[in-house]
């Protein structure tokens, strides 16, 4: 029996769906069977962040209508083994789906997969409690941002409501050099005002934006820092110690080096 | 040179700690009024206290949260009808059945933990 985890946030733009993609990627390397599925309805977007947006045919909606079965609706990622995606319906919007669906779309993709992920659309409506419906763990993601972590703790009110009681958080795009300066929250300061467990810190990288841009999660290929911390993250999850490090922000001559390298 | 100095000394505060202190200050807000239970619950407790010493209609209780800039005050109005001098006060033990009785303990660990700011 698998592990249902959906990463959610409240507030928009903070990286659910690239962290969704990245992880399960990550996982996928892992060795774990994993499927990634895209709950905001109507906003389909984690296909097109995965580079999967030419091979999906049918929906979640096209399950629940019964118009295909579920390994036919999944999307399988050529490139990462274990890698599969069930997208979103674009022509519906969010209160075409019922919570007591999504449980059952959880239910089934549980039986065969280790891990199924599901990437929550932003808000507090109906889209996020279908999203959150079906999952066992929920996976708070946040930036070091006023707006994103007071929405935060607004999603983790709420999902206690729910009776999700497993959360951790994951804080998102952290800049070492703003932190140094003193302009940006830590992750310390940010534990403590939203007050749960730590399960990554994915450092700011320009990266990202390429890898979005070509379709290929960074988790994919070695060498980005954003992509190792998604891996570390993706370890921790399978219940590996792996420590988060303390992001250091990079003296000048680091920054020239840097900059020299990534020249070519 | 002397600009320098100025600034030096009067250093404003990093905005890192700024961003910090208004969001546990407007969290303390919003986590209250997502849960009325919190208020409901202080009401009945504040209302068995304060009965040991006042005649009051626990109807016309009024607690409110009131952001200054920099505080959260809790504001409570409580319209009293008389006063208790002769009554024998009830043993501490007494006091202390009848106000569990009256609030039933619903707080999370986390809204719990979340109640003592540090202002």
């Amino acid at each position: 029996m698998g592990r249902v985890i959906v990463l959610t946030s409240g507030k928009g733009g903070v990286g659910k769906s690239t962290s969704t993609a990245n992880l399960g990627t990550a996982l996928a390397i892992l060795g774990k069977k994993t499927v990634v599925v895209d709950a905001d309805v109507g906003l389909r977007n984690l296909d097109i962040i995965m580079g999967l947006e030419s091979r999906v045919v049918y929906t979640s909606m096209d399950v629940i209508d019964g118009i295909c079965d579920m390994a036919k609706a999944m999307v399988k990622d050529r490139r990462v083994e274990n890698l599969s995606l069930l997208a979103a319906s674009q022509k519906n919007n969010k209160n075409d789906i019922q919570p007591e669906q999504m449980k059952k779309i959880c239910t089934e993709l549980k039986e065969e997969f280790d891990y199924v992920l599901i990437d929550s659309p932003a808000g507090i409506e109906q889209g996020f409690r279908n999203a959150a419906a079906g999952a066992d763990e929920a996976l708070i993601v946040t930036t070091p941002e006023v707006a994103a972590v007071r929405d935060a703790d607004r999603i983790i009110g709420l999902l206690q409501n729910m009776g999700i009681d497993n959360m951790s958080l994951m804080i998102n795009r952290l800049s070492p050099q703003m932190v140094k300066a003193g302009d940006m929250m830590t992750q310390q300061d940010v534990i403590e005002i939203l007050a749960i467990d730590l399960l990554g810190v994915i450092p700011e990288d320009t990266e990202i934006m390429v890898s979005t841009n070509r379709g290929l999660p960074l988790t994919q290929s070695q060498g980005s820092i954003a992509g190792a911390a998604f891996k570390r993250v993706a370890q921790r999850l399978e219940g590996q110690e792996v420590p988060i490090p303390e992001f250091k922000a990079e003296n000048w001559f680091e920054q020239l080096v840097n900059k020299l390298f990534n020249w070519g | 040179m002397f600009k320098w100095l100025i600034k030096a000394l009067n250093r404003e505060p990093k905005s890192k700690n700024i961003a910090k202190n208004r969001l546990q200050l407007v969290l303390i807000q919003d986590r209250v009024g997502a849960n009325e239970k919190v208020m409901e619950s202080l009401q009945s407790e504040l209302c068995a206290l304060l009965s040991r010493y006042f005649e009051l209609d626990p109807s016309h209780i009024e607690i409110d949260l009131h952001r200054e800039d920099e505080s959260i005050a809790l504001i409570a109005n409580v319209p009293i009808y008389g006063f208790k001098p002769r009554s024998t006060p009830k043993t501490e033990q007494q006091i202390n059945s009848q106000v569990h009785a009256e609030a039933t303990p619903q707080s999370s660990k986390r809204s719990t933990a979340s109640a003592t700011p540090s202002l």
